[in-house]
């Protein structure tokens, strides 16, 4: 009997030594996996570059610009509109957190599974988040940041804007080359991941080649950095036709979450349908004043003329059929904002029913509408900036000429309507305003305040353009209720320059963050917003 | 309030846009209930008369089920048409334990004792949850009354395997002097395979020293020093990793602000995974004496100890830059030090009266020594209470229990820099506002015996630590605080940010104020929770053994108890004894936030004792 009992204790010590490295091997988590192929993680990093990194980088800037107005003067919804930035403003985790890892892991799988496409668009799509934050913070973390083989970094170090553009370009330039590649294992639609080109990776190419376009155009204030000659060649190699922009339909019938986060989640959901209840408060309340008058009169001349694209945008007042917009700043209860001429609209209007809604109203802020990241219309936009830039005025007309339009095709506006409205457009001198450098980028910058709808590609044009009226015409002033803690209330030329780096980052990366004062960021130009 | 219904049925709403408590209670009922199941089985054999062979088998396992529901009419956003959330939570642990024993006397003066064994532990806890919104019928709350694309079901399953053998090793000289080694190397499912084993060795040794002088014949009686005993210990202790955190998991969901991302993408809500992780240790060492007199009369027991805990596993806070909030890391070092004593005293013996007195005296002071990167504070977020004005956090070179604030913002010379409109400003960053932990507890009880009467009380002292009044702070927020009666005037002394002069701008102290500045500053509400309460009083009557004789009872005694009768405090709110979320806080917990809590709660009882 002992010794059986030693004899079976014994064996099951055995037994335990052999099969202890199985017993123990329990740490793989069994309902989340931690690897799965490329092809489906294509559309995660897509759909978070939209609807987390690029919305949370829109979410208040369209405030800032002046898309959206707010209806109280009270809570937090102003505080965009009124430029009341703080470090408490989280474009910054959402593109690092929330998005961008999904790009590079995207990239190491296509590399380990032999498919440059997917590496490709993880680059296409890395740089253009790096674009997103650099363009509002300037200096930002690129080289040190997450890749997908090691530990964390504790303290990233961050790099200045001019060597971040350096890595974007780059970027881009490696995943064009991956684009061309005549190998690849798998398809990016494989899994039907790639919600924007369904696999078709010559336009996953000309979306490369858009981004470079943007990016180098950004350096207008650059003197010999600014090159339009590689600008039209970026231009030329990206999108050349409609349907074919940066873009995915948000869903209906899904979760909430699916749904346009203009429509919906995004701070849209409300308890009453009854525009003067106190208890609504979306995000925006109406349109600005500032963007009808982009919809409804001329560029240097000011001429009233409604531009056909504003039904397809906005909703007319439920009380008399009107397109108006508030004031930035003033609330519901400061009425009209300033009309396209500088004078100022009509300050008796403080019905909630007297303005379309913003939420809902047309092509940007219904259920299923798409965010475009970057469109044909942006580039042929931005193809006539450089043409005017360096002298082609014919080409430059061209191009704007097709931006303009395409933009019209896609909101659905007739043949018709716009012949109509280009008519108009040269009766009012356009070819003449061509020929004097602000004049024609006045034309064009409104143009792509248009077609840039709710994208915060308008805060780089504007600070590019510094805010100037001789650009946006005379009723682009500062919201009223200005955050004078940090803006001057006396001098009507500071604007708004940069954003304030996140409190997470500046508590735990403070060496690299340095100055995150208020007055200090949203004031200091960033480094190509300098001449 | 109380109100809180449309004569159609519907919620009545006030400003502010939250549900009505009343609303509340009839109309977001949270349930939940626990099965549990326990089974141990034994063996025992001695094979040889020194030898004792023991195996235990044990399993705990119980299942959770909660539900939150929240009927339609409410007014939180995500929730419009009613929502329902359930989860079913089933955890079992399940130990194996096989100890060989073999005990040895020589010469009957040496004793040995020789343990080796194995030990197993298997823990597995599996998680089914099931969200749901927008009930068909709105008067009937089930996750059945939901349209399936409403519906969402998620599963979590965490394992943890440890496998140990140890060793014990006892030896004893005429039971004067004891000896004791022990050593464990545990192998662990969730450290990675090359650092997954760990050994860890302790040793610790007594002496008895009443008995060593008596052997020593240098004391013959125990009158005076009857009872002396001295100790030492050392310990070093290793510890794993939580489960399925070395490597970064990937989730099809995200949050309710962030778009559905329509497949798998980095979970950003969980920590980011840690190939590199190595298993943490703790080294204690600990000295102490038992020291009895005059009969045992008067006792004394001291012990002093400190520990270091060095690369500690945490869930560390990153800059988002890093590509995540959390990730785990080792890193991170807390000193423990602290002292205990002990003493008791029968002062008084006589016949008919009896006096017997306990006090008990602890001072620790827990130091965070070293933290992961640039880290000056470990934050606690799932303890933010009073609207995140503050939270429970941990301070690099100071207390780990320590309070994380608001404070108002100020220049470097210290003085407030006001807002344009003349009012303070909260800064940014928040700031050590305080320590919850005390200074010293200590307990005195007391035990007087009359006769057949006893009565004995214990008074419950704490000195130091600080308290968050986050209940105050929510008084304030809704205009019950005293802090809000002043309703005048006031010119902040401070310097008006945007201008940099002097503030000359005489503002009012209204509800605006009081409501949106300053409830949203933390420092003002941290108060010295000190504390001298009487915990408990009990009177004992004890039928006297001529009365039980006529019975078949052995006892029979009558007890009236007291409990919390009487609190000294300066503390302004109820009680500083509470804990703002409970014990479910992760890491310093929330002991020291007075979060509208309900304090312990102050009775009597009577109670009746029979012995057979």
């Amino acid at each position: 009997m002992k010794n059986k009992i030693i004899i079976a204790s014994l064996i099951s010590g055995m037994f335990l030594t052999t099969s202890c490295k199985k017993y123990l091997d329990v740490n793989k988590d069994p309902n989340n996996p931690t690897k799965i192929s490329a092809a489906s993680r294509l559309i995660g990093a897509i759909t978070t570059s939209n609807g987390a990194a690029l919305w949370r980088g829109t979410r208040e800037v369209s405030g800032l610009v002046q898309y959206g107005t707010t209806k109280l003067l009270t809570g937090t919804n102003r505080n965009a509109e009124q430029w009341r930035f703080t470090a408490s403003y989280f474009l910054w985790q959402n593109a690092y957190v929330y998005t961008m890892p999904n790009c590079v892991d995207l990239i190491n799988l296509g590399e380990e599974e032999g498919s440059p496409y997917f590496v490709g668009a993880g680059k296409t799509l890395l740089a253009m988040n790096f674009g997103l934050l650099t363009d509002q913070y300037g200096a930002i973390v690129v080289d040190d940041y997450y890749d997908g083989k090691t530990q964390l970094n504790l303290l990233p170090k961050m790099q200045q804007q001019q060597e971040v553009y350096q890595r974007i370009d780059k970027l881009l330039d490696e995943a064009i080359v991956a684009f061309s590649s005549t190998t690849n294992a798998t398809g990016l639609n494989a899994n039907g991941g790639d919600i924007m080109f369904q696999g078709d990776v010559s336009k996953w190419k000309r979306f490369a080649w858009a981004l470079k376009a943007r990016y180098l155009n950004h350096l207008s204030k650059k003197g010999a950095l600014y090159n339009p000659a590689k600008i039209i060649e970026a231009c030329s190699n990206a999108f050349n036709a409609d349907g074919m922009d940066a873009q995915f339909a948000y869903l209906s019938g899904g979760i909430q979450t699916d749904e346009n986060p203009w429509y919906s989640w995004g701070g849209f959901v409300l308890t009453t349908t009854d525009p003067n209840n106190a208890l609504y408060d979306p995000r925006y309340f109406a349109w600005s004043q500032f963007f009808v008058n982009m919809l409804s009169s001329f560029p240097v001349t000011n001429t009233v003329f409604q531009d056909p694209r504003i039904s397809r945008i906005m909703q007319p007042a439920a009380s008399d059929g009107q397109y108006r917009g508030l004031k930035a700043g003033a609330g519901l209860a400061g009425g009209q904002g300033i009309l396209a001429n500088g004078q100022p609209g009509d300050a008796t209007k403080t019905n909630g029913n007297d303005y379309g809604r913003f939420s809902n109203s047309g092509f940007y802020t219904k259920q299923t509408s798409p965010i475009p990241f970057i469109t044909y219309s942006e580039i042929k936009l931005i193809e006539a900036e450089a043409k005017l830039r360096s002298n082609d005025v014919a080409g430059a007309l061209a191009a704007y000429e097709e931006g303009v339009k395409a933009n019209m095709r896609k909101l659905g506006v007739s043949a018709t309507e716009i012949n109509t409205y280009w008519t108009a457009q040269l009766a009012d001198g356009l070819t003449a305003h061509f020929a004097n450098l602000t004049q024609g980028l006045s034309h064009i910058m409104r143009q792509k305040y248009i077609t840039l709808c709710l994208n915060p590609e308008t805060w780089v044009d504007m600070r590019r353009s510094d805010f100037s009226q001789a650009i946006y015409g005379p009723s682009l002033v500062r919201p009223v209720n200005l955050n004078t803690v940090v803006f001057d209330a006396n001098n009507a030329n500071q604007w708004i320059r940069g954003m304030v780096y996140e409190t997470n980052e500046q508590t735990r990366n403070p060496a690299a963050v340095g100055d995150n004062s208020e007055k200090y960021r949203l004031l200091t130009p960033l480094w190509w917003d300098t001449n | 309030m109380t109100n809180y219904l449309n004569p159609n049925g519907s919620q009545r709403i006030f400003p502010g846009g939250n549900d009505n408590p009343y609303w509340t209670i009839q109309n977001k009922p949270i349930t939940s209930g626990i099965n549990r199941f326990i089974g141990i089985a034994n063996v025992n054999y001695n094979p040889f008369s020194f030898l004792n062979l023991t195996y235990r088998l044990g399993t705990d396992l119980y299942t959770e089920n909660f539900k939150a529901v929240r009927m339609p009419g409410t007014l939180e956003a995500d929730a419009l048409k009613g929502a329902i959330g359930q989860n079913t939570n089933t955890n079992q642990i399940t130990t194996s334990t096989f100890i060989a024993t073999a005990k040895k006397t020589f010469s009957d003066d040496y004793n040995f004792s020789l343990a080796i064994g194995n030990n197993i532990e298997n823990t597995r806890v599996q998680t089914l949850t099931a969200n749901a919104i927008n009930f068909i019928d709105p008067t009937f709350p089930s996750i059945n009354n939901t349209i399936a694309t409403d519906r969402s079901v998620s599963e979590t399953l965490n394992r943890r395997r440890i496998v140990g053998v140890f060793g014990d090793f006892n030896f004893d000289w005429k039971n004067i002097i004891y000896v004791n080694l022990r050593a464990r190397n545990d192998w662990t499912s969730t450290i990675p395979v090359g650092d997954n084993a760990f050994f860890y060795p302790a040793i610790s040794t007594s002496v008895v020293l009443t008995d060593l002088l008596k052997e020593l014949k240098l004391k013959s009686d125990d009158q005076i020093f009857s009872y002396g005993k001295i100790r030492a210990a050392y310990s070093n202790v290793g510890k794993d990793a939580p489960p399925h955190v070395t490597t970064t998991s990937l989730a099809a969901v995200t949050n309710t602000f962030t778009i559905n991302p329509r497949g798998f993408i980095t979970n950003a809500n969980n920590a980011f995974g840690n190939p590199q992780l190595v298993p943490e240790f703790t080294r204690a060492f600990e000295v102490g004496a038992d020291l009895r007199f005059i009969k045992n009369r008067f006792g004394i027991d001291f012990t002093y100890y400190r520990s270091k805990s060095d690369n500690q596993i945490l869930a560390t806070r990153v800059p988002p830059s890093a590509g995540a909030f959390l990730t785990y890391l080792n890193g991170g070092a807390i000193q423990n030090k602290g002292i205990e004593v002990v003493l008791n005293a029968r002062a008084i013996i006589k016949k008919d009266f009896r006096w017997t007195i306990d006090i008990n005296f602890a001072h620790n002071k827990s130091i965070v020594k070293e933290l992961p990167g640039a880290l000056d504070r470990v934050e606690l977020s799932d303890a933010w209470v009073a609207a995140n004005a503050a939270q429970g956090a941990a301070f690099l070179n100071g207390s780990l229990f320590g309070i994380n604030g608001n404070v108002w913002k100020r220049n470097a010379q210290g003085q407030l820099l006001l807002s344009n409109t003349g009012y303070p400003q909260v800064q940014t960053a928040l700031a050590n506002i305080g320590d919850r932990n005390p200074d010293f507890t200590s307990g005195i009880s007391n035990t007087f015996n009359y006769k057949n009467f006893s009565l004995s009380f214990m008074v419950d002292i704490r000195v130091g630590g600080d308290v968050f009044n986050a209940t105050e702070n929510s008084l304030v927020r809704s205009g019950l605080s005293t802090k809000t009666l002043d309703r005048g005037s006031k010119v902040f002394d401070g310097i008006i940010e945007s201008t940099g002069l002097p503030s000359a701008i005489s503002v009012p102290l209204n509800q605006n104020y009081y409501q949106t500045i300053y409830a949203n500053q933390g420092y003002d509400f941290v108060e010295n929770g000190s504390w001298y309460r009487l915990r408990y009083a009990t009177l004992t009557y004890n039928m006297p053994n001529s009365f039980l004789a006529k019975t078949k009872l052995k006892g029979l005694a009558f007890t009236v108890t007291g409990r919390n009768l009487v609190l000294i405090t300066k503390y302004s709110g109820v009680d500083p004894e509470v804990s703002g979320s409970g014990a479910g806080v992760g890491g310093s917990g929330s002991f020291g936030f007075d979060n509208l809590g309900i304090p312990a709660t102050r009775g009597v009882d009577m109670g009746l004792r029979l012995t057979f």
